[in-house]
């Protein structure tokens, strides 16, 4: 099975679990603590947390990204379970499109879409009541571009992508968020090239500036759970 | 039944639109070389393109042929007449790189098969490849003598395109053909009586020129290409 799928199926049974199980979990420990007026402990605390955000692709280095595409838009969405207080886990989908400003680099093609999946790891500070900034990198995930042309036709090329990226969320209420969050990516190509190209086609690399909106649920991290 | 009307219905959507067209995935080839004059100069500027073939539907390819042409890479000669030109890659049996210069020089095609073959290092070195120059030739015949009177030419000259064909990197010349004998011909007439037009004619070449009035014999005047440009101009 390729690192495509088992991604996919990761991000898909996470949210799962979370639509169907912790929520009512997470809602009851409020309620709980609320009744007995203890104050949770760490009401900050968070099981789950998803977010669909959109971000600018800005492409960078010596390479055919940052010297043969422009940044043209991109989406995503996230989730992260937290495994250990503000230890998080997370599985991330989305898009990255390009246009091609400089084809004599890249090949003769117009449009540029990079698909993307990888899980991550991270943390998360707290530095005031409403504020939480993480920090993630990524474990394993991969990308695939689709090189388009105008009629249709299309050529498609694959990556081991590297993501490095921090966030900034700002808490309208416990449960929703907005944020705004910074990546670097380095995608490691299997384009296979002249020894001449290497350089230029080993990695792409760029940065992705974006905003979106969170949703979380209150609740124990999942070590505590058990 | 509902399903057969189904299917029936997928089949000749998908025979309008053609098959979806990919080219191969995960690969950059490059086209390196050199260009020079018949002079000796180095040409600068010169399109240098790759192009593959590919069979589409009606809708796509209404043409003759029934395929279509699809740009892979392109890149120009810089000062010193070098090339290299990034390009896509596809399994095709008329894979070309084509080589034109906005009628100063010769065009040039490079033409193989990549359906069983990849270049050494996905590399096309196409090392030197010389061009002659070209001349434009004008020409513009008039009618002055009224109704009735007709006008026969044609010229003689070189063709100017080298389309070479190899096989795994080894040029086969029974599939090649360079600056092959060209003849344009035409009779003036009361539906068309007079004609401004030009062709392109290669250096140190001769052009016969052929021609005849209202059908008496034809007269021949041949002329050596050695300048830019040649403006030939009657009135019959």
């Amino acid at each position: 099975m390729s690192s495509h799928l088992i991604i996919k199926k990761i991000v898909f049974c996470a949210f799962m679990a979370v639509a169907c199980g912790l929520n009512a979990q997470t809602n009851d420990s409020i309620k709980k603590s609320l009744e007995t007026d203890i104050p949770i402990t760490d009401t900050r605390q968070r099981s789950v947390a998803y977010s669909i955000g959109y971000h600018n692709p800005i492409p960078s280095g010596d390479n055919f990204i940052g010297n043969g595409l422009e940044g043209n838009g991109g989406l995503n969405f996230k989730f992260q379970i937290y495994f250990y207080k503000q230890f998080f886990i997370g599985g991330a989908l989305g898009a990255s499109y390009f246009t091609v400003k400089n084809p004599e680099i890249t090949g003769s093609y117009k449009k540029s879409r990079i698909a993307e999946q990888y899980a991550f790891v991270g943390y998360e500070f707290l530095p005031t009541n409403d504020l939480r900034i993480g920090l993630t990198a990524s474990v394993v995930g991969n990308a695939r571009y689709k090189n388009k042309y105008s009629g249709g036709a299309f050529q498609s090329d694959s990556a081991r992508l590297q993501s490095y990226g921090f966030y900034v969320t700002y808490e309208l209420s416990r449960e929703f968020m907005l944020y705004i969050d910074y990546a670097y990516r380095v995608d490691k190509t299997n384009i296979a090239v002249p020894a001449t190209l290497e350089n230029t086609f080993r990695k792409g690399t760029f940065s992705q500036i974006g905003i979106g909106i969170k949703f979380s649920f209150v609740g124990k991290d999942f070590i505590s759970l058990f | 039944m509902k399903r057969f009307i189904f299917i029936v219905l997928i089949t000749n959507l998908s025979l309008l639109t053609g098959c979806e067209v990919t080219f191969e995935p995960n690969v950059r080839v490059q086209v390196i070389g050199n260009l020079v004059s018949d002079n000796g100069e180095p040409i600068s500027e010169a399109k240098i393109g790759v192009y593959t073939r590919r069979t589409g539907g009606f809708i796509t390819a209404p043409g003759s042929t029934g395929s279509d042409e699809f740009l892979l890479g392109r890149n120009y000669s810089v000062q010193d007449g070098s090339f290299e030109v990034n390009s896509l890659y596809d399994r095709d049996s008329d894979f070309s790189i084509i080589i034109s210069n906005d009628n100063n020089h010769a065009n040039y095609i490079y033409s193989t098969s990549t359906v069983n073959y990849d270049p050494e290092d996905l590399t096309f070195d196409l090392q030197t490849v010389t061009l002659p120059r070209l001349a434009i030739i004008n020409y513009n015949f008039m009618r002055t003598s009224g109704e009735g009177n007709t006008f026969e030419f044609g010229f003689n000259f070189k063709d100017n395109t080298c389309y070479e064909y190899f096989i795994a990197g080894v040029l086969d010349a029974s599939l090649s053909r360079c600056y092959e004998d060209r003849f344009l011909n035409r009779t003036l007439n009361d539906n068309s009586p007079d004609v401004d037009w030009s062709f392109t004619a290669l250096y140190d070449t001769e052009v016969e020129f052929t021609y005849s009035i209202n059908g008496q014999d034809p007269i021949t005047e041949n002329f050596t290409i050695n300048q830019d440009n040649y403006e030939l101009t009657l009135n019959y």
